[in-house]
């Protein structure tokens, strides 16, 4: 048996050169002034004095020629109105490479998928694969590097995957579009284990609607763990694995998520 | 965080930011630019860490990017130093463990790494590397395997 005291063993200590590397960063990089919280305030502070003087004075400017600022006036156009905080992820921009590009695994892929989520196809492309993101309109794939392996236009429901690297271990990260019509298609389609799982008073009776579905897969290319991520702020994360008997037990159940949760889904 | 508990907490951590180089990074000039340029960067957004605990998993994190901005830099240089070199025969078991922990795909190794060898929880490793636990269990099951497969000898403890 190999232990990780071997490991630790065999890598070694930090060498005197790297330990003398970090100490030289740390003196010039604390020597430098970071700005600090109170510094900050006070520059803020200044800078909106500055605003407001100004201001007063184009005023006081305005009154004096017997105009008046209309600081209620409706936006311009180019003024952004509001900022919306989506739950899909924003596709590359990179452009699409046409059908006729695709490997033709990824054909398999496609069509395996559209009926039978949970089988993949042996891909090549899967060893330099890093993440499959996709919104309504086709999903993408691209390696360690953002650089776009493959990506195909469709109208599917699935909308992210995510894989360690090979195949036969895959975790299915499905976004649902948070279109109650477009989740009851899926899970009609999906199967009995899964429809168990959603149609329960903890998922579907608490009213949120259902962004994603994670499902890994194990070995032998069946699921054996679930999670779900309910609500559009990601309000509540449930999760199931299956146990000994093939049954699928509650594994965890919290509200809150943290929304770094998401930040690590669509980095 | 203060500077003196900034500097506190990255030479406490020296060895971790250590071993994470090791097996990222072959050559030691590599290393120690890492090193560097991770330190600078997680100094330079200190005032934007909200929670002074998660400091450890955030300065991982950031020495994990500048070493794939340093293999980045390689690939596209085909620079020979990203490469280790095979242990010759006859080399210590150490050499050997080295090797086949480097070569280890890199999508098994940091998760190998940060969880078995420095004992970082599997929610830790996800934090770490931007993956799902799930994720992390997978990985490590997979590295397990992949390192029996080389060294032709069980693995860490379960």
């Amino acid at each position: 048996m190999i232990r990780s005291q071997d490991f630790i063993d065999a890598i070694g200590k930090p060498d005197p050169d790297f330990e003398k590397r970090i100490s030289r960063t740390l003196d010039s990089v604390t020597a430098s002034a970071r700005p600090r919280p109170a510094r900050r305030m006070i520059a803020y502070a200044s800078a909106a004095a500055a605003v407001l003087a100004i201001f007063i004075a184009v005023a006081s400017m305005m009154r004096s020629t017997g105009s008046r600022p209309d600081i209620l006036a409706a936006p311009s156009a180019a003024m952004p109105t509001a900022i919306h905080h989506t739950a899909t992820p924003v596709p590359s921009e990179q452009p699409a490479p046409s059908p006729a590009q695709l490997p033709e695994d990824w054909a398999l892929f496609e069509a395996a998928y559209g009926q039978e989520i949970f089988a993949l196809y042996p891909c090549a492309e899967f060893s330099r694969a890093e993440a499959i993101t996709a919104d309504q309109s086709g999903w993408y794939l691209n390696d360690h590097s953002g650089e776009l392996l493959a990506c195909r236009i469709m109208t599917g429901r699935l909308q992210e995957f995510d894989t360690d690297g090979e195949h036969e271990f895959v975790s299915i990260n499905a976004v649902m579009p948070p279109y109650s019509s477009a989740v009851e298609d899926f899970m009609r389609s999906s199967p009995k284990w899964l429809q168990a799982l959603y149609y329960n008073e903890e998922v579907v009776g608490n009213g949120l609607p259902l962004m994603h579905i994670i499902i890994t897969l194990d070995e032998s290319g069946q699921p054996f763990c679930c999670e779900m991520i309910l609500g559009e702020e990601y309000q509540h994360y449930i999760s199931w694995i299956r146990d000994e008997t093939g049954e699928f037990v509650q594994l965890q159940s919290y509200y809150d998520v943290n929304h770094e949760y998401a930040d690590t889904y669509f980095d | 965080m203060t500077g003196d508990e900034f500097v506190f907490r990255v030479k406490e951590l020296t060895p971790t930011l250590y071993r994470i180089c090791a097996v990222q990074l072959a050559a030691a000039a590599d290393r120690e630019d890492a090193v560097q340029d991770a330190i600078m960067r997680a100094w330079k957004s200190l005032p934007r860490l909200r929670d002074d605990g998660s400091f450890k998993p955030w300065l991982i994190r950031i020495l994990i990017n500048a070493c794939h901005d340093i293999q980045k830099h390689h690939r596209r240089n085909i620079s020979t130093d990203s490469v280790p070199e095979p242990p010759l025969e006859g080399a210590s078991r150490a050499d050997e463990l080295k090797y086949a922990l480097f070569t280890l795909e890199e999508s098994l190794r940091l998760p190998v790494l940060l969880h078995y060898i420095d004992g970082y929880s599997v929610r830790e490793t996800a934090r770490m590397l931007g993956i799902t636990e799930n994720a992390v269990k997978l990985r490590l099951m997979r590295g397990r395997k992949a390192l029996k497969r080389q060294l032709m000898e069980e693995v860490f403890e379960q």
